[in-house]
């Protein structure tokens, strides 16, 4: 939220950050935040926070949480045609809720309504449709019929265009935001390649065996490090098999799903190269905020082809594209051969060239 | 300087097994010794050494943490994998307020979801000198025949790698009473020899020494100290695929993981040698860079270890009553843990309502509660898990669909009775499919009255797969128990699935 602040800030006389109301107190001090909404997917992503009254879980108590919401945000705020709400990454039951409140918008003055999309959060509760897809671009359609002024972004070039031709309208790229400054590479006597954020099916946990043990059979002097965080427990007691596979594998280290923000930190700082063996898929459309953490700290991926963020990585130079577990061990060994000068300069401007149409690209949301 | 009361089984006297760690301890801490006789008379006098410390750590005697949490006292528990592994959800959650230092990644795992505090520990001894690494020019194995009834035995070992080996000794001193003597051929390929007898562990060593292949002796271990001295000498290591072998073994990169559960070899590994035993001993090279460097770790996580809540309990009826319920039976500890579950509950800070939880893990009475006649196979053999009165249905499997059904998670139980017994060979033709999500093949093992009788692999497309089996596997009453090797949640749907599942059908084999 503070990155979007920064990002869309200069562009407003304020910016007011709205958020859930379980966001815990001291990150919504912190930053800022208000809480204001209702959380509507602890249902299928569990906040692990026990409430005295239950959140709302069937379709009908989303609806009319995200309404209420939406019409007390309206009225507090007084939002009027000076006003602009945006959704930084807009969820499904914010996004009926806007369509179906779509003439007291304009009744209280059409605010501009902006709207990013990132595959994810809009179709989180759109799936009790059959073509969910189709029923989020109908909700943005009825918004653009009753005139209200509409900015679209998307996440990847590849979802803008879906939208853009769906929609029938421009849509903006607007990529995650992130801010860190590129770490230098260490020169050390070993090449750590990790698998950071938290490990999922989709993020191809199920992928690290098989390219794990090839890595580690070609580089037998254990040269080659490898680190993941292994699936969250609800996922996990299912894979103990498999987990005890992946540990056995010399110099691989296992980390807990979820670590602190400075772990995370040191975790990319002590990084010489980063995994997305994401499912192509899942991530055909989508975006990927771990890939963008390693181009900015000047850290090469590797990943399958056919995720909407590959486009990027080809674009920007992020890294390497493969098409198996076999190609991608194969991929670690090359750049493990890479001198860390030729690495650093590489990332420094790939990351120039995304840090600048970044910035542009927020920009051109806006205006 | 703080005193721990380091409590062991009196036979690690003369194994000096757990030395290692005492002696990590003996860096930070003042440690006093209190060794128990496993199955033996209990010394009341442990309370009062407990008392007079500042923490209390359980080499193994998982069972006595709720003695000393009770006692208020800061409680670290060390299990074993071997040891423990069968015990019941109770048992843990009994020890859930210590702190647990596990040597094994399945151990470490179910006791941290299961709320407790637990550091996970690899030791590695010091490897041996890269000049001192074996050859390979010739295959020399050898085994310590400690468990035969446990299915590894000389025998195996010998369908195993016999064909490949040059030499093989075979120690022959096993662990329980019993005439086990190996029955060698007189055409074996390799020059077999063997003992009954080692003066001292340098003797073992130097018999050790002549070899360069090293069959693990049992199936599971605490930590595998024997396997991991065998890996630090640069031999190439066979072991079963269980922990802890199997969490330092990575199977045809660092040694080789059998199932003894399966027909044996032979296993050809005579290309392969050198390399993996090569990459064994690298492994302990790094491992044992990583296990030193621990050190701080694990003396900080003992200093850092706040006090246990005492409870209002008399302490040494507590001792007693668990002492000799452990060493009564299963069934005897079992029925202990269930009349002090408040007692637990106080111990692991947790809601009475939710310990009581953990007993459902095992409870399988409404099936029970089900008469033989209700889940008769039908005349033709056709076991339907389709049938929506779920008349075969286990534990584990999700609600019937049109025309499957989903195992939920990586195992489900059926349960079926035999309307005619039958005889001789019989066969089973079952249709399924596997979870498209998990890739091309799924793993997946059937066990019928605790035989293993299928071991397969299934596909997203649905296939018609076969196994036969011996008849006298089936009883009247029979438990068919599916274990699949991952599961995953398939996009929008909150289940974590495997496979799918539409009927088994037995026939007898004419």
């Amino acid at each position: 939220m503070r990155n979007f602040q920064k990002f869309l800030g200069p562009f407003f006389s304020e910016v007011i950050l709205l958020g859930c109301k379980d966001l815990p107190m001291d990150i919504a001090d912190e930053n800022m935040i208000v809480g204001r909404f209702e959380y509507c997917y602890d249902d299928v992503m569990p906040l692990s926070i026990d409430r005295l009254d239950a959140f709302p879980a069937t379709h009908h108590e989303k609806t009319k949480a995200a309404h209420q919401d939406l019409v007390a945000i309206i009225a507090d705020y007084a939002i009027g045609g000076d006003d602009v709400i945006c959704y930084p990454s807009v969820d499904f039951y914010a996004l009926l809720a806007l369509a179906e409140n779509a003439d007291r918008l304009v009744a209280c003055g059409s605010p501009t309504i902006m709207l990013r999309l990132i595959g994810v959060m809009e179709n989180a509760g759109a799936q009790i449709f059959a073509h969910h897809e189709a029923v989020v671009i109908a909700l943005i359609q009825r918004l653009r019929d009753v005139g209200l002024s509409l900015k679209i972004a998307a996440e990847t070039p590849r979802y803008a265009e879906y939208l853009a031709t769906s929609l029938d309208c421009e849509v903006s790229v607007a990529a995650n935001i992130e801010t860190r400054e590129q770490v230098p590479i260490q020169v050390k006597d070993r090449f750590d390649v990790i698998c950071p954020g938290s490990a999922r099916y989709d993020k191809g946990f199920l992928q690290l065996l098989d390219v794990f043990t090839q890595v580690r059979l070609r580089d037998p002097e254990l040269k080659i490090r490898m680190t993941t965080q292994i699936l969250p427990d609800r996922d996990l007691k299912h894979q103990l098999s498999y987990l005890t596979k992946l540990y056995a594998i010399p110099g691989v280290s296992l980390l807990p799903s979820k670590v602190s923000a400075r772990q995370m930190m040191t975790m990319y700082d002590d990084a010489d190269l980063v995994l997305l063996p994401y499912a192509s898929d899942v991530y055909a459309q989508r975006g990927s905020a771990v890939f963008i953490e390693a181009i900015c700290v000047g850290r090469p991926v590797i990943a399958y082809d056919g995720c909407a963020f590959v486009d990027q990585i080809r674009y920007f130079g992020g890294g390497e594209i493969c098409q198996s577990a076999e190609e991608m061990a194969a991929l670690i060994i090359e750049q493990s051969k890479v001198s860390p000068k030729i690495r650093y300069a590489k990332a420094r401007q790939a990351r120039d060239r995304f840090m600048r149409d970044l910035v542009a690209s927020y920009r051109d949301w806006v205006l | 300087m703080k005193k721990i009361l380091f409590v062991d089984h009196d036979f690690h006297k003369k194994t000096r097994s757990s030395d290692f760690f005492m002696d990590i301890l003996k860096k930070r801490f003042e440690v006093e010794l209190f060794y128990l006789v496993a199955d033996g008379h209990l010394d009341l006098g442990l309370l009062g050494a407990a008392e007079n410390a500042d923490a209390v750590v359980l080499w193994q005697m998982d069972f006595l943490a709720p003695v000393f949490l009770a006692q208020g006292k800061p409680t670290f528990v060390i299990p074993m994998y071997d040891g423990s592994n069968g015990m019941p959800e109770l048992h843990w959650l009994a020890a859930r307020g210590a702190r647990f230092f596990n040597f094994s990644l399945a151990l470490h795992e179910r006791t941290r979801m299961l709320g407790a505090e637990s550091l996970l520990l690899r030791y590695f001894p010091e490897p041996v000198d890269e000049s001192d690494l074996p050859r390979f020019d010739d295959l020399k194995g050898f085994f310590w025949q400690r468990r035969p009834d446990h299915g590894i035995d000389y025998a195996y070992v010998d369908k195993l790698i016999g064909k490949e080996l040059d030499s093989l000794h075979v120690h022959k001193v096993a662990d329980i009473v019993g005439d086990f003597t190996p029955q060698v051929r007189d055409d074996v390929p390799y020059h077999y020899t063997s003992s009954d007898w080692f003066a001292s562990k340098a003797e073992y060593r130097k018999q050790l020494d002549k070899a360069n292949i090293f069959v693990a002796p049992r199936c599971a271990e605490g930590i595998g100290m024997a396997l991991l001295e065998a890996m630090a000498r640069g031999m190439l290591v066979m072991a079963h695929d269980e922990p802890t072998n199997n969490e330092y073994v990575c199977s045809w990169v660092n040694g080789i993981l059998f199932n003894k559960h399966l027909p044996a070899g032979p296993v050809h590994i005579r290309s392969d040698a050198a390399r993996l035993g090569r990459m064994a001993w690298q492994t302990v090279v790094d491992g044992r860079r990583q296990w030193v460097s621990s050190y701080d770790a694990i003396l900080d996580w003992i200093e850092a270890a706040p006090d246990a809540k005492a409870v209002d309990v008399d302490i040494s009826s507590l001792l007693i009553d668990v002492w000799y319920s452990y060493y009564a039976s299963l069934a005897s500890y079992t029925a202990f843990l269930h009349r002090n579950i408040a007692l637990i509950a106080k111990l692991s800070d947790m809601p009475l309502s939710k310990v009581i939880e953990a007993l459902r893990l095992t409870d399988n009475s409404g099936f029970q509660e089900r008469g033989l006649q209700e889940r008769l196979l039908d005349d033709d053999g056709l076991l339907d898990v389709v049938r929506k009165n779920d008349k075969f249905i286990g534990g584990g499997w999700s609600g019937a669909e049109e025309e499957w059904r989903w195992v939920e998670g990586i195992a489900a139980d059926l349960h079926f009775a035999l309307p005619v017994p039958f005889r001789g060979q019989v066969k089973c033709r079952f249709f399924a499919a596997s979870l498209p999500q998990l890739g091309g093949s799924l793993h997946c093992a059937i066990v019928i009255n605790d035989v293993r009788v299928f071991e397969g692999e299934l596909t997203p497309e649905w296939t018609w797969r076969d196994f036969t089996f011996n008849s006298n596997v089936l009883k009247i009453d029979n438990d068919l128990h599916l274990i699949l090797e991952n599961a995953a949640a398939p996009p929008g749907d909150k289940r974590i699935l495997s496979a799918a599942f539409h009927s088994f059908h037995f026939s007898q084999v004419e």
